[in-house]
């Protein structure tokens, strides 16, 4: 059995491989992003079924963020959306066969976090300005700044290590179960490993909305003004 | 374990792209399409209200056209009343006048038939009594009743003044017409001639006549003097009377 830990080079594009994880990544973009231009397509006042289904994600979605970071969710809900979104569907790309899940290489993981922890100082830095932000980290006190900076860090590896840990174990013991019994022992923890997933998707996207409103809760009357001129 | 550095920054790159796409082609299209339906519930429920205050308002306008109406109607009514009572008022004045003009006529007529019929009756009633004094008188003899009418005629010479007497007899230059209906026998005449001879207290000439149209009777006529006593001029004066208590009736 091979260790989930490894990741396989298809193909090189000069000094850049292409492994497994990033080919799968492709192909699953070109599927949303073929589903999604579809469904703007097919968008109507009078809506289908299909985009009754979509608005009612995306208006959960929005309540979500509203009831979490108690701020207009207009400009988050993309972001966020696109990670609950991603994740989700890497986590069930198990279901086919011969596919990992990039969520079970750290590497995909490690760039989700990498993004979050951009978007915390960027959506930081918009709603309350470089020094704003920066004077986060001495709350409450200065003597908190060593730990606030720490924490900012800290909490964006918990995220990538709670994602991977989850989805790699998972990934593990199918494969070492797999390899063990029958074709169809492994199948119920497939189906644990399916809501495992759906569950760290909507976790990630939670702890992204938390660190994101807990940089602009301050700023949030500028997010307001904001919203009302617009 | 290793970090494979290219998957790292490949795999930022990746959830980026995907982060635009999906922004582009999913969320914003959705949200959009939520804010534009949300827009057109509003603008259905602003055009809703709008429509439910023009209908309010045109309910309030036709709720007002009927109370008008039904105001004109009253006052139409009204004044066809009025003016229906004061053509009544005016037709039963005019038929009262025209009642009244009828029966003043009819009271005319009925005056002017009565009248007429009474004279007809009264000439009726003379020429019968003619007739029947005709008729009596057939069945008694002609001296009989000569000799009563001779006899009232000398009493009414004799009722007369003696300066009509005188009269009488002074007009005997011409002489005195005595008139009967039927011819007098010869001793008639004697008769008669000595009767107003005495009656007159004198003697003037006399010239007998007939007349049959005194029924019976005699009748004495002068120059100045008509004594009568005869049947007709009874029944003239008999008619006479009739007339006027008609007229006074």
């Amino acid at each position: 059995m091979e260790s989930p830990l490894v990741t396989n080079v298809l193909f090189s594009i000069g000094p850049v491989p292409i492994t497994e994880t990033v080919a799968a990544t492709w192909c699953m973009i070109a599927a949303l992003a073929l589903a999604a231009i579809l469904t703007s397509r097919a968008l109507k006042l009078a809506p289908s079924r299909t985009q009754a289904v979509l608005e009612a994600f995306v208006g959960a979605l929005d309540d979500q963020i509203r009831d979490t970071m108690r701020v207009a969710p207009a400009p988050y809900a993309p972001l966020l959306g696109t990670i609950f979104i991603f994740i989700f569907v890497a986590n069930w790309s198990s279901l086919i066969p011969g596919v990992d899940p990039p969520t079970a290489h750290i590497e995909t993981d490690a760039a989700l976090a990498l993004i979050v922890f951009l978007a915390v100082i960027h959506f930081g830095v918009r709603a309350r300005g470089i020094g704003g932000y920066l004077k986060t980290f001495a709350e409450p006190s200065f003597v908190m700044i060593p730990l606030n900076i720490i924490e900012t860090f800290t909490r964006i590896f918990s995220l990538i290590v709670r994602l991977f840990g989850n989805v790699m174990s998972g990934v593990f013991i199918i494969g070492i179960v797999l390899s063990l019994a029958g074709l169809l022992v492994p199948i119920p923890l497939m189906a644990l490993e399916l809501l495992t997933g759906a569950v760290q998707a909507y976790i990630f996207t939670v702890l992204a909305m938390v660190f994101i409103g807990g940089a602009v809760s301050d700023g949030r009357s500028a997010d307001r003004q904001k919203e009302k001129k617009s | 374990m290793h970090i494979d550095w290219w998957t790292l920054a490949l795999q930022t790159v990746n959830v980026l792209v995907l982060l635009w796409i999906l922004s582009r082609f999913f969320f914003r299209p959705v949200m959009d399409i939520v804010a534009k339906r949300q827009a057109e519930a509003n603008k259905l429920l602003s055009d809703a209200a709008a429509t439910r205050d023009q209908a309010t308002a045109a309910r309030a306008a036709a709720e007002k056209a009927i109370a008008d109406v039904t105001a004109d109607r009253d006052r139409a009514i009204a004044e066809a009343h009025r003016a229906a009572e004061t053509e009544k008022t005016e037709m039963l004045a005019q038929s009262s006048r025209e009642v009244a003009r009828l029966h003043s006529e009819a009271s005319a007529a009925i005056a002017r038939d009565r009248a007429t019929s009474a004279k007809a009756v009264v000439a009726h009633a003379r020429e019968l009594s003619v007739d029947i004094a005709r008729r009596l008188l057939g069945r008694l003899p002609p001296t009989v009743s000569f000799v009563a009418f001779l006899d009232g005629l000398c009493r009414e010479v004799k009722a007369l003044s003696a300066e009509s007497r005188a009269d009488l007899a002074a007009d005997a230059g011409d002489a005195i017409e005595i008139v009967t209906a039927a011819p007098l026998s010869a001793e008639d005449t004697d008769r008669v001639r000595d009767a107003l001879h005495q009656a007159l207290g004198a003697q003037p000439a006399l010239e007998f006549r007939v007349e049959p149209a005194l029924i019976a009777g005699i009748e004495l006529r002068s120059r100045g003097t008509i004594v009568r006593n005869n049947w007709r001029a009874d029944l003239e004066r008999i008619g006479e009377e009739l007339d006027r208590d008609e007229r006074r009736a």
